[in-house]
């Protein structure tokens, strides 16, 4: 594998690194099975992209993208928690809706940004020789989300929050008002989907509607991958494997796609990353659910 | 104080399996009083408990603790007013947090909560002082995941978190039904100094008439949603379980139907 194509899979991991962090706020810590992130992923780069064609800063852009995504977020909490329409099904319905919000959006399928001023171009100046201007970027922008988001679930907020998925009725006699910590989390775990989506589209140099999909089966593989591959069981190691796990997984996918020995194709990627997540779940012991871990 | 004024709660009401499970129950509880309350299965004592805690809504009357009427309030927005132990070791600590993370938890309950760390060295030092008076040596194992605690050693933490900020009434609901004899003796002594302490108001719900009489200073006795007999005061001590048996019979014209009552 090339320089080029190693430090291509580190982007896209650190980028996917977000959404896993995402993922892991609602699979593993609300214990809501939440796949709006499939349609927030997209939403996140439709916003993007419109938004810099527009003529808006690329940053401003990308902070209106996390912000659509925490509607996104907020739409499928409430159908949860108002309507009572079971978590997987409320997210698979905002999910199908994202589908045809995003074509609105764009206008159509697809929206390229070829030549426009993005977040990346926005630090090209800063002298950092090209290979490695987005690897460093995107280091930089995950590290920084991974420290507010450790320090979030360190918080009084972030304790009721764990407390929330874990054990709802102990968190209501202590006070905690579990819908609004519901609501809270699906916002800020598809708003981190939505900013993962609004950095690939400018890295990547468009957004498309298909983008999003099997977004939220990489993330599961980081989570889980990453668990499996870290022994740390903290709170601040597990959401550092999620990054982790990410990373090893963007690499190994592009290790495969490479091999022409395989002679695997890119639309190979979902079989692949199924694949991946089998194994993970096998040996990780945690089953299919991937809620909480069952003790037998 | 604590009023309950004619409090109704019926189960699927205006259908073939309507079950009427509290029937214009009126209870009083002074300021730091300690109620123990008895009864067999189904006579309505974890539904008065939640009813007080705001699990479930009435069907009718009023709920007011310190003269406010909280019959709208939901169990969060009630939780400055109310504290409770559940029967469950499990269900009323989060297995998968530290100790010092439950004990965070509670330690902010009845306030908002923002974004400053949970735990910080203060606080780490109040919970040590605070688990150092139980015994156990928990002081030691702050950073523990609490389900890695034994039932008992739960069981004192959920009392302890319940009882680390203040509150109008404690609810300790049947909290030492699922321990062995010996480690139940060890809570419910525990309970016992606490409330003493601390001079909490506490309400008490058992299976055991012998709990029911040893600790409070008053007991009551529920049966098909009513209170059948309110003993306090003078009346109440010396008061065996035999007495007590005795007192239900001549009161109520009927045998107690339920073992477990008896041989608790």
């Amino acid at each position: 594998m090339s320089l080029v194509a190693f430090l291509g899979a580190i982007e896209t991991g650190l980028i996917f690194g977000l959404v896993a962090l995402g993922v892991f706020l609602t699979f593993r810590v609300l214990n809501f099975p939440d796949l709006t992130v499939d349609g927030s992923f997209a939403f996140g780069a439709a916003v993007t992209a419109v938004l810099i064609i527009k003529g808006w800063n690329p940053w401003v852009a990308t902070g209106m993208a996390i912000a659509a995504g925490c509607c996104a977020g907020l739409v499928t909490a409430t159908l949860n928690l108002r309507l009572r329409v079971l978590n997987l099904l409320a997210s698979i319905l905002t999910m199908i809706a994202l589908y045809s919000v995003n074509i609105r959006v764009m206008g159509g399928p697809t929206v390229p940004l070829l030549g426009q001023k993005t977040v990346l171009t926005s630090v090209e100046h800063l002298g950092v020789p090209n290979p490695w201007i987005a690897p460093l970027f995107f280091f930089a922008v995950t590290a920084v989300v991974w420290v507010i988001y450790a320090w979030f679930l360190h918080s009084e907020t972030g304790l009721a929050l764990r407390a929330t998925g874990a054990n709802p009725v102990m968190a209501r006699a202590n006070g905690v008002r579990t819908d609004r910590l519901v609501l809270t989390g699906l916002a800020i775990s598809n708003g981190l989907a939505a900013f993962g989506g609004s950095l690939l589209a400018q890295l990547q140099g468009a957004a498309d509607v298909t983008m999003g999909i099997g977004t939220i089966i990489i993330g599961l593989a980081a989570v889980i991958g990453g668990a499996a591959l870290v022994p740390v069981r903290s709170l601040v190691g597990l959401t550092l494997a999620c990054v982790f796990g990410s990373i090893v997984y963007h690499v190994f996918v592009s290790l495969a796609l490479n091999a022409t020995t395989l002679g695997l194709t890119a639309s190979d990627v979902n079989i692949v990353t199924a694949v991946l997540v089998c194994v993970a779940l096998a040996f990780s012991g945690k089953g299919a659910g991937a809620g909480r871990a069952k003790q037998p | 104080m604590i009023r309950v004024d004619g409090v109704s709660v019926v189960f699927n009401a205006g259908t073939a399996m309507e079950n009427r499970v509290l029937s214009e129950l009126s209870i009083e509880i002074p300021s730091g009083q300690f109620v123990t309350v008895i009864g067999s299965n189904g006579a309505g004592k974890s539904t008065l408990l939640n009813v007080i805690a705001g699990e479930l809504p009435v069907a009718s009357g009023r709920v007011l603790i310190a003269d406010e009427d909280v019959t709208a309030l939901p169990a969060p927005a009630r939780s400055a007013l109310v504290a409770r132990v559940f029967q469950d070791p499990r269900a009323g600590t989060c297995e998968t947090l530290t100790v010092e993370e439950n004990l965070a938890l509670a330690a902010s309950r009845g306030r908002p909560r923002g974004l400053g760390l949970a735990l910080n060295a203060g606080r780490r030092q109040r919970f040590r002082a605070a688990l150092e008076r139980l015994g156990l040596g928990l002081e030691d194992r702050l950073g523990d995941p609490i389900g890695l605690l034994s039932g008992g050693q739960r069981q004192a933490t959920s009392l302890l978190m319940a009882s680390i900020e203040p509150m109008q009434i404690l609810l300790l609901d049947e909290h030492v039904a699922a321990l062995d004899p010996r480690t139940a003796g060890f809570v419910l002594e525990l309970t016992r100094r606490v409330i003493e302490e601390q001079k909490l108001t506490a309400l008490m719900v058992t299976h055991s008439m012998r709990h029911a009489l040893a600790l409070g200073d008053r007991t009551l006795m529920l049966h098909e949603g009513r209170i059948v007999l309110d003993v306090t005061g003078e009346e109440r001590r010396g008061m065996t379980v035999a007495d007590l048996i005795a007192r239900f019979r001549a009161q109520h014209g009927e045998e107690l139907d339920s073992d477990s009552l008896l041989l608790a």
